[in-house]
């Protein structure tokens, strides 16, 4: 087999990247047919084709580094070379087909033949240079900066960058082709180094499942609790401790008390990244009253992330398999609480500050930060027991935890905007039956389960 | 506890994970005061059992019974009496190792601070390190620290020094050593590294395919075969040497290394003599008396 095939295999080898494939293609789908059946463009919204290429850039970059941060890919013969081709094949690929779209750009309605496969060639440029740029940054671990650029995309279509993009593809299609056949030339180099081999090799990647992949996560703990730099403070662990040195053995307290504070003391390092996702989420409800029904529920479903259920505890601490039971219902309330009550805070001090928050005006448009309602608290009530009885039934299967974490999202969302119209007391019972439902889950898998999963 | 001192009975367990028959009726008796060791191939079904044994892995069928209880329904008191170490277990990784070693000593009133202050020093535990910082091995070691500080009665190992250094393995052997000098402790250890369980344990039980196809004190274990060289006095040995449950038999003239089963040292003499030969009898080594158990020849 062709060492080239041999690595195109892993796009349909890997099942998890079928579910991308499908929603990722689905999208591209509705996307193009809006473009093209009803004719829009002009003000941006071409410029979503340049944000699918990123996002298959990325995929590719990574499926790239999953197999060169492996050890024995470094001394595979022939596999240097390879990196690079396959790279610029699918990105040919990839531009050529996000390329076609461009023919219904209301700008060429009236061009003749030659302008408008200018333009296709130039929609093909900018395509190859967004899709380089992500491939080298994904390959660079810039993993944050790369997330960051997501946001950055979304900005592009509200504001002018986009329509100056979009511009420049239509009617400097010169300058474009050129700055495309510079990057191609600079990617092609670099992704040729020998260096760039030696740095990738044995180096901690978690892959694309990875995350969910516990026994993958081990591997390269060292780089994970290399942010917990700080010391914890003395009076913190203090407190916990004389909570559950005051209960006995039998005592569920004491394994509550245990539970809080491993739980506590994963999240306080890390609390004012929690405070400025949270303040990020709700500012941007504030401005787009349209986006407040999701972005709470993607936020409490990324504070769902801290729920590490002490029922698979491998600590010889977590007591008797109906401590692990209650111990993990109180995590996932404590969670539930804590969320809610910062969700709520952020809510009450910006919906207070809101005649000191700046009104946004660019060029046509005007953004002015409006009282984010408290229902929106309600999501959080929801998400949680829906999202621990995912983790606790999925616990040591990545794929599964992933669908389970990604699939409900729509629900909730919809669920998020009913609960806007609905009584509370039928919020309240809904909730309640939740809540209810996971700990019968908690519970039968406490009882009836094996413990330990790999 | 039952009366003839039994703190772990297993009848007929069996377990399987996706078809694969992890536990095939297996029965055990594990008396108190014991270090008994765990031996087997990957897959055996080792971890299995000691997980089934402390109620994280339910038995699809069969009875477990720990310290008297059934192993599902152990509650804290019983689980305070019980220390495991698991293979590759997962600790709290945020945590510094001071701050986790603190977090468990919490759970046990009993905890011993002196033992806790030895075992940092002789292992050079760095108490201020990330937990998850720290190297395969010191994981372990910590591992070992937070399983052995309330000095339990019943000390689970599994695969506990697989990832210790020689010198650390050494050390953790005399601990293990010192540990069973308290009265009805008892120790199970399961170990890849035969040649240092057969240094610390005083009973096996071998595992092969989930089944368990020896339960017998290590002594009787070792009594069982012998090596035994065999020198030609006079001339060169005869051609069929009259031993009886020889098992391997390598020779030339003068010389043959024989490993026999079931022969007492007497009879081995008494037939040397018969044959004009002078026999060395030498116990054998755990790693090999295993591959003769599990039948690999």
């Amino acid at each position: 087999m062709h060492i080239l095939t041999a690595n195109l295999k892993h796009f349909h080898q890997r099942r998890g990247l079928y579910l991308l494939y499908v929603l990722g293609g689905l999208f591209t789908l509705a996307f193009v047919a809006a473009l093209v059946g009803q004719r829009i463009g002009g003000e941006g919204e071409f410029t979503m084709l340049l944000i699918i290429a990123f996002f298959i850039g990325k995929m590719v970059g990574v499926m790239q580094m999953e197999v060169a941060s492996k050890s024995f890919s470094f001394s595979l013969p022939g596999h240097r070379g390879t990196v690079r081709r396959l790279v610029f094949l699918a990105g040919v690929a990839t531009s050529l087909a996000l390329s076609l779209p461009w023919i219904a750009h209301p700008g060429l309605t009236s061009e003749g033949p030659a302008v408008v496969v200018l333009v296709l060639a130039s929609g093909f440029s900018a395509n190859l240079i967004v899709y380089l740029i992500s491939v080298a940054v994904t390959v660079r671990k810039t993993a944050a900066f790369v997330n960051g650029l997501f946001f950055a995309a979304i900005l592009l279509v509200y504001f002018e960058i986009g329509v100056a993009l979009e511009r420049s593809i239509v009617y400097r299609p010169g300058l474009v082709i050129l700055l495309a056949a510079a990057t191609a030339g600079a990617v092609w180099l670099w992704l040729g180094r020998p260096a760039w081999f030696r740095e990738c090799c044995a180096t901690p990647w978690i892959g694309f499942l990875d995350p969910w992949d516990r026994s993958q996560t081990h591997k390269f703990r060292h780089v994970w609790a290399r942010r917990f730099a700080k010391a914890p403070h003395p009076g913190f662990d203090r407190f916990f401790l004389d909570r559950i040195r005051s209960h006995s053995g039998s005592d569920p307290r004491r394994y509550i008390w245990g539970t809080l504070y491993t739980t506590s003391s994963l999240i306080e390092p890390q609390g004012k990244g929690v405070v400025s996702l949270v303040l990020m989420a709700v500012i941007w409800a504030g401005y787009t009253p349209q986006a407040a029904p999701f972005v709470v529920p993607v936020v409490a479903l990324m504070l769902t992330g801290f729920i590490n259920p002490p029922l698979y505890s491998e600590l010889p601490v977590a007591g008797s398999r109906k401590e692990r039971s209650l111990a993990t219902m109180a995590q996932m309330l404590a969670l539930a609480g804590f969320s809610t009550l910062i969700v709520g805070l952020a809510l009450f001090v910006l919906n207070r500050l809101m005649p000191l928050v700046p009104v946004i005006e660019v060029a046509d448009l005007r953004l002015s930060f409006r009282p984010v309602d408290s229902s929106m608290l309600l999501p959080l009530i929801v998400v949680f027991p829906i999202m621990g009885i995912v983790r606790v039934l999925f616990h040591g299967n990545p794929l599964r935890l992933m669908l389970g974490t990604v699939l409900p999202l729509g629900s909730i969302m919809s669920v998020a905007l009913l609960m806007k119209s609905t009584p509370l007391a039928y919020v309240a019972a809904t909730a309640g039956i939740l809540w209810a439902a996971c700990f019968l889950v908690v519970h039968r898998i406490a009882m009836e389960s094996d413990l330990v999963r790999w | 506890m039952s009366d003839n001192g039994t703190i772990i009975r297993m009848d007929k367990v069996s377990k399987a994970f996706c078809g694969t028959r992890a536990l095939d009726e297996v029965d055990l008796a594990v008396r108190s005061g014991r270090i008994t060791g765990v031996l087997g191939a990957n897959g055996a079904g080792k971890s299995t059992l000691l997980r089934t044994i402390i109620g994280l892995y339910l038995p699809d069928s069969g009875r477990v019974e720990t310290f008297g209880c059934l192993a599902r329904d152990l509650g804290p008191k019983e689980l305070g009496r019980i220390g495991y170490v698991h293979q590759e277990g997962e600790l709290l990784n945020w945590m510094t190792v001071g701050q986790l070693i603190r977090y468990v000593a919490a759970y046990y009133p009993n905890w011993n601070g002196d033992l806790e202050r030895k075992y940092v020093a002789d292992f050079d535990v760095n108490e201020k390190a990330r937990v998850g910082s720290l190297s395969p091995g010191e994981r372990q070691k910590v591992a070992i620290l937070i399983a052995i500080g309330f000095e339990p009665e019943l000390l689970i190992l599994d695969e506990p020094a697989s990832a210790l250094d020689p010198i650390a393995r050494a050390r953790f052997l005399d601990l293990l050593l010192e540990l069973i000098q308290t009265e009805n402790r008892t120790i199970l250890i399961s170990s890849h590294i035969l040649s240092d369980v057969e240094k610390v344990i005083d009973h096996a039980i071998i595992m092969d395919r989930g089944r368990i196809v020896r339960d017998c004190s290590f002594d009787d274990l070792r009594e069982e075969y012998a090596r035994v060289r065999l020198t030609a006095l006079h001339g060169p040995l005869p051609a069929q040497l009259p031993f009886a449950g020889v098992l391997t038999c390598q020779r030339n003239d003068a010389e043959a290394l024989l490993t026999l089963q079931n022969q007492s040292p007497e009879s081995i003499e008494e037939t040397a003599r018969a044959i004009d030969c002078k026999a060395e009898i030498q116990p054998l080594p755990l790693e090999d008396i295993y591959r003769l158990v599990v039948g690999e020849k």
